[in-house]
């Protein structure tokens, strides 16, 4: 459980949103949608702590900063250096270092750890490649690998289907339907709106601030489109005969 | 060729050579390890703006007579956080802060320099001077190496997410701040120590070319760190050599050096490709 | 982490460890190589004295080249091979090769080289003057030997080294030492004649460095300079001022600039006054091999016959 409490956060005199609270349930998928710079990566980062902002955000009634280890954000992959020389089996294996603290070094446990991580996103045969070398579809899966390690109550990820194969795509549903049914809480922030009712149990649509939030089949409609985006897109996605997919 | 096995004799004959072999491969290992770090950061011009910033605390050692480490390491650090300040807090970007930063205290230093010492002196700090390396010197570079190394084994997995992904560090709660500050204080002890070699004018070489030479042959973190301390003293020793031999200034000879391998590396290596596509091409 | 923690401290301490033992217990720099008598002096004035003493019994290898300042100067490895094998090393003193911290007395102590045993200061016996600038009364001015009368004491100082570093040639020193030292004896006598013709209000030397004192005292002139000695400023706007200055209150017709310092100074005292710098002299080298001025008999005889005739100009 995800709550954020009263998130202002503002790059220049004018807030991306002011008092933003919002709570994220357990045993649940959802969704972040909106139009570009409507704040949807901004109320990530404002709640995990990375950016300036005021308001506090709590995982199971606990201020962030002193939980982090519960929370898991798989970030938007073009903000990393793909030159860097570091293997894929190496990228999942620095998802454990949070639980080992500063000392201590990974061992057999913790290369275990990733291997069956690796297994489930299948990417085995690929752990000993440089990171640069592969694909965006096997790239994401790397990050939703170190996700598992983690072992967190919280996983974000941020816009993970952007460019990214099919295959890639269902297998990574696959891992957050399997940490659904565990009981963790999912967030992801989406970045266009293809099979919202789909992947989502539960919908965040922003522009701002909140526009709706709630179960997709309450909140997915033709007024709240409308109104977080605009009327053509929301006349295109809601014609009366067809359905909402 | 007769001139290295006159100069190997001469090794084994000459005090100060030895002491000018040693500290100049001790400073190639420690800039190659730090150095590794600096590039992947992409943190190479702040590599050369802590190498400038140390300069007016090299001149205040001088004046108030403390040791030359503590007065250079004080100002690097200083720099150091001024240019964070500076970064963070204005619009203005990251290379701009550290432009300003570092030409302004490398002014400082010279103007107190001028002050304190004669030109010669200044002469020594801005291209180094590794024929006249003291014992104490040599005890106190090979202290810094060991510090170095201390460091870098004891953090590696700090250096290694930081480097690579520093938001996903500080998301499980790693200080990353502290590993930056750890890093510049660790890079600021590699500086004043290479200024005996090569001077602050030529560290930032020190710290870039093995480094970038290793990245061109690797894939892996810990080679590239082990391989750019072992281009950084195989530079020494070959630049060592040929300053003994046509008797030409040594740092710029042991950075010519390094300069030259990474020329070879780039031609070569199977990373950058350059071979491979023209033997590619012939084969097509 | 424990484990390989331990390891690498554990290699850390043998190598620091090694470090140390190896620094206290390698052997003390010794010269070995063998044959005639091994001299190295400073500069090319020295290097002239002790060959003109030695002769062939021994080789000489002069540190600072002719043309090069050796107030300050950077050692290369030649010149610490070589004063490291050298038997005997002659330097000014004076405060002449101190510039740099102490170049000289750092590439001694490199090379392990002690004070009176290898190492001797050729101005021993000789009387030193003093620089005039404010605050600096108390430091030596180096510029002895360009009064021929101390550079009699010096080549007597070498010749007393050399006969004994080498009793087997001391004859052959001496008889070589009485030869030179007549040479310059009269060499002197001659220029405390010639000054004595050229009007008082003339006789002002005006040089780059103050270098010239102890020639102004034995030869009965007035020295000018623009800067007192080499290793501070050189050509600030107060330095400039004051020769200026000193220019106008007398008659001088020429100026002078030496081999060894940058000509820009003086020329820009030449452009301000109107007065042409009359000719190069030497102070601190002599001139390279085959041009004249390359002893120093020749340098003092160049340097007096070009100054007297200098300031006999209209």
């Amino acid at each position: 459980m995800l709550k954020i409490k009263e998130l202002t956060v503002a790059y220049t005199s004018t807030p991306v949103f002011s008092d933003l609270s919002v709570a994220f349930s357990p045993g649940k998928i959802t969704g972040i949608i909106g139009p570009n710079g409507a704040g949807k990566s901004t109320l990530i980062k404002g709640a995990l702590g990375l950016i300036r902002r005021t308001g506090e955000s709590f995982v199971d009634n606990q201020p962030v900063r002193r939980v982090r280890r519960k929370i898991a954000y798989v970030e938007q992959r073009a903000a990393l250096d793909l030159t860097f020389p570091i293997s894929v089996f190496e990228v999942v294996l620095t998802g454990t270092y949070g639980k080992l603290g500063l000392f201590k070094s990974p061992g057999q446990t913790e290369r275990n750890d990733v291997m069956k991580a690796l297994e489930q996103v299948n990417l085995t045969e690929f752990r000993n490649r440089q990171i640069g070398e592969l694909s965006g579809g096997q790239l994401q899966r790397v990050f939703v690998a170190r996700a598992i390690v983690q072992q967190a109550d919280v996983v974000i990820l941020d816009e993970p289907f952007v460019g990214i194969d099919m295959k890639s795509e269902e297998e990574i549903m696959h891992v957050l339907r399997d940490w659904r049914a565990a009981g963790k809480t999912i967030i992801v922030v989406h970045h266009d709106l293809n099979k919202v009712a789909n992947y989502f149990d539960d919908l965040l649509i922003m522009n701002h601030g909140i526009v709706a939030h709630g179960p997709v089949s309450d909140v997915y409609n033709k007024v709240n489109i409308q109104q977080a985006f605009s009327a053509d897109l929301s006349a295109v996605l809601f014609t009366e005969t067809e359905d909402v997919s | 060729m007769t001139s290295i096995g006159e100069f190997i004799a001469a090794l084994g004959h000459y005090n100060f050579l030895q002491s000018a072999l040693l500290a100049s491969v001790m400073v190639g290992i420690m800039s190659g390890i730090i150095g590794s770090y600096i590039i992947l950061r992409g943190m190479s011009l702040m590599g050369d703006a802590i190498s400038h910033s140390v300069l007016p605390g090299v001149a205040v050692a001088y004046m108030l007579g403390i040791n030359l480490l503590i007065g250079a390491s004080a100002f690097g650090v200083i720099a150091a956080l001024l240019i964070g300040f500076v970064a963070t807090n204005s619009k203005l970007k990251n290379d701009t802060a550290i432009g300003i930063v570092f030409s302004a205290f490398f002014a400082l230093g010279f103007i107190l320099i001028s002050m304190a010492e004669s030109s010669t002196n200044l002469h020594h700090i801005l291209f180094g001077n590794v024929l006249a390396v003291s014992d104490r010197d040599l005890i106190t570079t090979i202290i810094v190496l060991a510090i170095v190394i201390l460091f870098i084994v004891l953090f590696f997995k700090e250096l290694l997410i930081t480097s690579f992904d520093e938001t996903f560090a500080k998301t499980y709660g790693l200080k990353t701040g502290y590993v930056h500050y750890g890093l510049m204080i660790v890079l600021t002890l590699v500086t004043v120590s290479a200024l005996q070699t090569v001077g602050i004018i030529l560290i930032v070489a020190m710290l870039i070319t093995p480094a970038a030479t290793a990245f061109l042959w690797t894939n892996r973190l810990t080679t590239m760190v082990v391989l750019a301390s072992a281009l950084g003293a195989l530079a020494s020793t070959i630049g060592l050599y040929l300053s003994y031999t046509l008797n030409w200034a040594s740092g710029p000879a042991i950075v010519l050096v390094a300069a030259l391998i990474f020329l070879g590396s780039f031609i070569v290596s199977p990373k950058q490709g350059f071979v491979t596509k023209l033997m590619g091409v012939k084969n097509a | 982490m424990l484990k390989k923690l331990g390891l690498t401290a554990g290699a850390l301490a043998i190598a620091i460890g090694g470090t140390v033992w190896f620094v206290q217990n390698r052997d003390a720099q010794t010269a070995t190589a063998s044959g005639e008598l091994r001299v190295v002096t400073t500069n090319s004035i020295l290097e002239d004295m002790v060959e003109q003493v030695g002769g062939d019994d021994v080789s000489v290898y002069s540190i600072v080249k002719r043309g090069t300042d050796p107030h300050e100067y950077e050692p290369k490895t030649a010149d610490i091979t070589a004063t490291t094998e050298a038997n005997v090393i002659f330097h000014n003193g004076l405060n002449l090769e101190t510039g740099g911290n102490g170049w000289f007395s750092k590439l001694t102590k490199t090379a392990n080289k002690r004070d009176n045993q290898e190492v001797f200061s050729a101005s021993r016996l000789v009387e030193p003057l003093f620089l005039t600038s404010k605050g600096k009364e108390d430091e030596m001015d180096p510029h002895a030997w360009l009064d021929l009368n101390n550079g009699i004491k010096y080549v007597e100082t070498i010749t007393n080294v050399l006969k004994d570093k080498d009793p087997e040639h001391a004859q052959a020193f001496q008889k070589r030492s009485d030869a030179y030292i007549a040479k310059l004896r009269a060499l002197h006598n001659e220029a405390k004649d010639k000054f004595a013709d050229v009007p008082v209000e003339k006789r002002l030397l005006v040089t780059s460095e103050g270098a010239f004192k102890y020639f102004s005292k034995a030869y009965g002139i007035q020295p000018a300079f623009i800067w007192e000695i080499n290793t501070e400023s050189q050509g600030t706007p107060e330095q400039m001022k004051q020769v200026l200055a000193k220019i106008a209150a007398s008659n001088v017709k020429s100026l002078f600039v030496e081999s060894s310092v940058s000509p820009k100074s003086m020329e820009k005292v030449s452009k301000e006054t109107g007065l042409p710098i009359y000719e190069k002299i030497y102070t601190d080298s002599l001139a390279k091999k085959g041009t004249t001025g390359d002893t120093y008999y020749d340098m003092v005889k160049w340097n007096i016959d070009k100054i007297h005739a200098g300031m006999l100009v209209d």
